[in-house]
């Protein structure tokens, strides 16, 4: 029902953009700014060219607002908009790269910060090895699998969405999450010697 | 419940039921289930584990002038294409977007009408035909001229071995030379 609401609410929005209002327009920037950027930030690994593409997502929004019509969900039509950007720069880096460097993203990424009263540095170093490795997996992903993954994962679109997102059926986008889910489990299989895993309950929902 | 790995709808219900998507009842059916089955306990704890290993990727912080870089972006873009985009916008319940479409297109029509000169003829099509080869069409004239020579009552009272010397060709010769002269 809170979604509902939520998708009523960004069209209404998006239509008072249309008539000139800009302080819409700013509500719609601080609702979306934060779940566009982490998720092209996840797909292309390096927090400056996803904030550079995510500039670029806005001001399509705000450029195709003449003509907007609320046929489809704002969320849906934004993502579409983020992953085609994000296919097209992904495309793009491999053909001047022949392959991604995923030691860059270490530089753009959260940094190590090591307290007084905090885990230990072997525990820091331990947990950043297994992001290393989250990272590695998800990059190592068909670019298609991995949108699919991160739009079901962290943005929480269900496979509609991601389908109308991907232009592909409902029945395609299953089969690109559970190949996808596939590979990581067998990828990420040896970090439960770890002690990565938690009970089953308390992460859940 | 079904086994959701039998059923082959295993990793698509582990995966609604770790995203918290499964009805309640659902959910009791399930973790009864859980508890005797080992195959889903092993795919629910590996799909566990690849759950707990994203939810711990957590992204950058965004930077503090991300909205003010972009709206720089858009007051150059509104300061360029302004007025572009004034004329396109509805104006008094009017929208001047179809009515510019069909002024360019009208432009156009004229400008092609006006670009053909006037007294220039129509070209008529050119009537093209293959080279004769005369050599060939005499070869041909004179082939058939043998044909009309040919007797086929002279060629039963000719020699065997005259008619033996050109067996392939003759046949096919008088057969035609006989068609021709009924």
């Amino acid at each position: 029902m809170a979604a509902v609401a939520t998708l009523e609410r960004d069209a209404e929005l998006m239509m008072r953009v249309r008539e000139g209002d800009g302080e819409s327009f700013a509500l719609l920037l601080e609702r979306h700014r934060g779940p566009v950027i982490h998720f092209l930030y996840r797909m292309l690994q390096n927090q400056a060219v996803a904030e550079e593409l995510a500039q670029e997502v806005f001001l399509r929004v705000y450029r195709s607002r003449s003509t907007y019509e609320p046929t489809a969900k704002f969320t849906t039509w934004l993502f579409r908009i983020a992953t085609h950007l994000a296919l097209n720069s992904l495309r793009d880096r491999k053909k001047e790269k022949g392959h991604e460097s995923l030691d860059e993203e270490r530089d753009h990424g959260p940094r190590l910060q090591v307290a007084d009263r905090g885990p230990s540095i072997e525990q820091e170093m331990l947990r950043e090895a297994r992001l290393n490795e989250v990272r590695r997996s998800i990059a190592a992903l068909p670019d298609k699998q991995r949108s699919a993954v991160l739009m079901h994962k962290y943005e929480e679109l269900d496979y509609a969405q991601i389908a109308s997102v991907l232009g592909c059926s409902e029945s395609a986008v299953k089969s690109l999450l559970f190949r996808a889910y596939e590979t990581l489990r067998n990828r990420l299989g040896h970090l439960a010697s770890t002690g990565a895993t938690r009970g089953v309950k308390a992460s859940r929902g | 419940m079904q086994c959701p790995c039998k059923s082959g709808e295993g990793i698509e219900t582990i995966l609604a039921y770790l995203g918290g998507r499964l009805e309640p009842d659902t959910v009791a059916g399930l973790e009864a289930h859980l508890q005797e089955c080992p195959a889903c306990q092993e795919l629910l704890l590996a799909q566990q584990l690849v759950w707990d290993s994203l939810d711990a990727w957590k992204p950058a912080a965004v930077s503090a002038d991300f909205d003010r870089r972009l709206y720089e972006k858009i007051e150059a873009e509104d300061r360029r294409y302004g007025w572009w985009r004034r004329l396109f916008q509805p104006a008094f319940g009017f929208s001047f977007r179809p009515a510019m479409a069909m002024a360019a297109a009208c432009l156009i029509l004229v400008a092609v009408l006006l670009l053909r000169s006037p007294g220039e003829p129509p070209v008529a099509p050119v009537a093209s035909a293959e080279p004769v080869d005369i050599e060939q069409m005499e070869k041909m004239v004179e082939d058939l001229d043998m044909l009309y020579l040919i007797d086929p009552v002279a060629l039963d009272e000719a020699a065997p071995d005259e008619t033996s010397t050109k067996e392939g060709v003759g046949v096919v010769m008088i057969s035609f030379g006989k068609k021709r002269c009924a």
